[in-house]
């Protein structure tokens, strides 16, 4: 792993700066402890952005999802991912229904039910959200409209990434070192978000600034 | 959050990270709240790029060239006879336009007036008349050789001579040479005082004459003489000729013809 991440280093997750006796007691934690370091970085990332009684009630729906529909998962890294997926979903849905009592005349203060259910579970394709679709063709027009503005080298690192090129195979199609790749990939996201701006940020999951 | 994981979140944006990183980045998220939050916040690009039309619809923009490729491409591409063609007409197009610009004059004070006799000849008696005249400037007026500021020719010379004077007006130039009458040099003989147009441009008219200079040797003398341009003097008595002297400019030039 270590060889084709970072070859000129002895190990990636040293290179994240974590070390192997750090990385060999994440693999012993049990589901439970993952469970425990999951809630935490979930609460967190909903208090930056909830009052304490929202981020809580969020956190308190993400821990019985992750306990009881995908209780079958096991891996520390699915646990986190699944974390940050619903997490993300909820946030939005708790902005949405913000704006919509916003609109409707309510107040947007006070505690605002993010919603039931999984939200990991899109709407079937043969009753498609309509508030949902304007959402997505709203963001994609975005998007759009950034690309066209990268520069080349960014344009073409993008390509082939959606492509299914890996860093090593664009690292190696560009004749660069693929720690060059990471850095020039690094900075090209960060322009892209840039370029994305306020707008994507007020139909992405991030809060409306 | 360490420098390589933030360089690692832009591929967990596109879904475009191998097992092993993308496994490494989100074991590092766990205890890594800045990490988990960035990876968070990421989740609604990477939900979008997740969608396969989505993502064809960034793909056809992203193989899109850009107007920079265009020009690139173009110029990369084999070039063709079409192409040859072109670039040999344009270099033709731009060597006759540089030299149509180089060859014609720029319009300027200096374009030589087009000059016209007009009215009456002045007879010998008007010209030894005005040669008798003290040299006045009524209006501005000048006489010079071209490129001959020391006014010293050889017999038979060509003489290129420069006026200017503010114009419409009437010209002559008269000719005293020693121990013989004057003669009137421009015009030549037999032709009435040239009319010189107001020029395009606005400024003093400047026309320029050709003569030659005498064969005989010695001190010679060129008399220009400026009219009004409603002023005929040809057609004149000569008795009424003082009556307008007061109107005319007259500037003499001297030079000496020398054998060398």
């Amino acid at each position: 792993m270590a060889a084709v991440l970072y070859p000129e280093r002895s190990s990636w997750f040293t290179a994240l700066g974590y070390s192997p006796a750090a990385m060999a007691d994440e693999a012993a934690l049990s589901r439970d402890e993952v469970l425990a370091r999951v809630r935490a970085r979930v609460l967190a990332a909903a208090r930056a952005r909830l009052s304490l009684a929202d981020a809580e009630d969020l956190t308190q729906e993400a821990l019985i999802l992750l306990t009881t529909k995908y209780a079958h998962v096991a891996a520390a890294e699915e646990l986190v991912a699944l974390g940050v997926r619903i997490v993300a979903l909820k946030r939005t849905a708790f902005w949405r229904k913000a704006a919509r009592r916003q609109a409707a005349g309510d107040t947007p203060l006070g505690p605002v039910d993010p919603g039931d259910g999984d939200p990991l579970e899109r709407a079937p394709a043969d009753s498609p959200d309509p508030e949902a679709i304007t959402h997505d063709r709203q963001r994609l027009s975005i998007f759009l409209e950034a690309v066209t503005r990268l520069d080349g080298r960014c344009r073409e690192i993008l390509r082939r990434k959606l492509q299914g090129a890996s860093f090593v195979e664009i690292a190696s199609e560009l004749g660069r070192p693929v720690g060059t790749v990471y850095s020039w990939d690094h900075r090209c996201h960060r322009r892209l978000k840039a370029l994305l701006g306020d707008r994507w940020a007020f139909v992405s999951t991030e809060e409306p600034r | 959050m360490t420098r390589e994981a933030q360089h690692l979140v832009a591929g967990y944006a596109t879904d475009s990270l191998g097992e092993a990183e993308r496994r490494e980045l989100l074991r590092a998220a766990l205890d890594d709240q800045a990490l988990f939050d960035t990876l968070v916040e990421e989740d609604g690009l990477r939900e979008l790029l997740r969608d396969p039309a989505a993502r064809q619809e960034v793909l056809a923009v992203l193989e899109e060239p850009t107007g920079w490729e265009r020009v690139r491409a173009w110029f990369e591409r084999p070039a063709t006879l079409l192409d040859l063609g072109a670039v040999a007409t344009l270099v033709l197009v731009a060597l006759a336009g540089y030299a149509l610009l180089a060859i014609r004059p720029a319009p300027s004070a200096h374009t030589p007036a087009a000059a016209r006799p007009m009215g009456a000849s002045l007879s010998p008696q008007h010209v030894a008349w005005l040669l008798q005249l003290p040299e006045q400037q009524v209006a501005p007026a000048g006489i010079e050789i071209a490129m001959r500021p020391d006014a010293v020719l050889a017999p038979g010379e060509p003489l290129h001579l420069r006026l200017s004077l503010r114009a419409p007006a009437r010209v002559a130039l008269l000719e005293q040479r020693a121990d013989r009458p004057g003669t009137q040099a421009w015009p030549g003989l037999g032709q009435a005082p040239a009319l010189v147009p107001r020029p395009s441009s606005g400024g003093p008219a400047i026309h320029e004459v050709s003569l030659e200079t005498p064969a005989e040797e010695g001190a010679h003398r060129l008399r220009l003489v400026v009219a009004p341009a409603e002023l005929d003097l040809g057609a004149l008595a000569p008795e009424a000729l003082p009556g307008v002297s007061s109107q005319l400019t007259i500037v003499d030039l001297r030079y000496q013809v020398t054998q060398r």
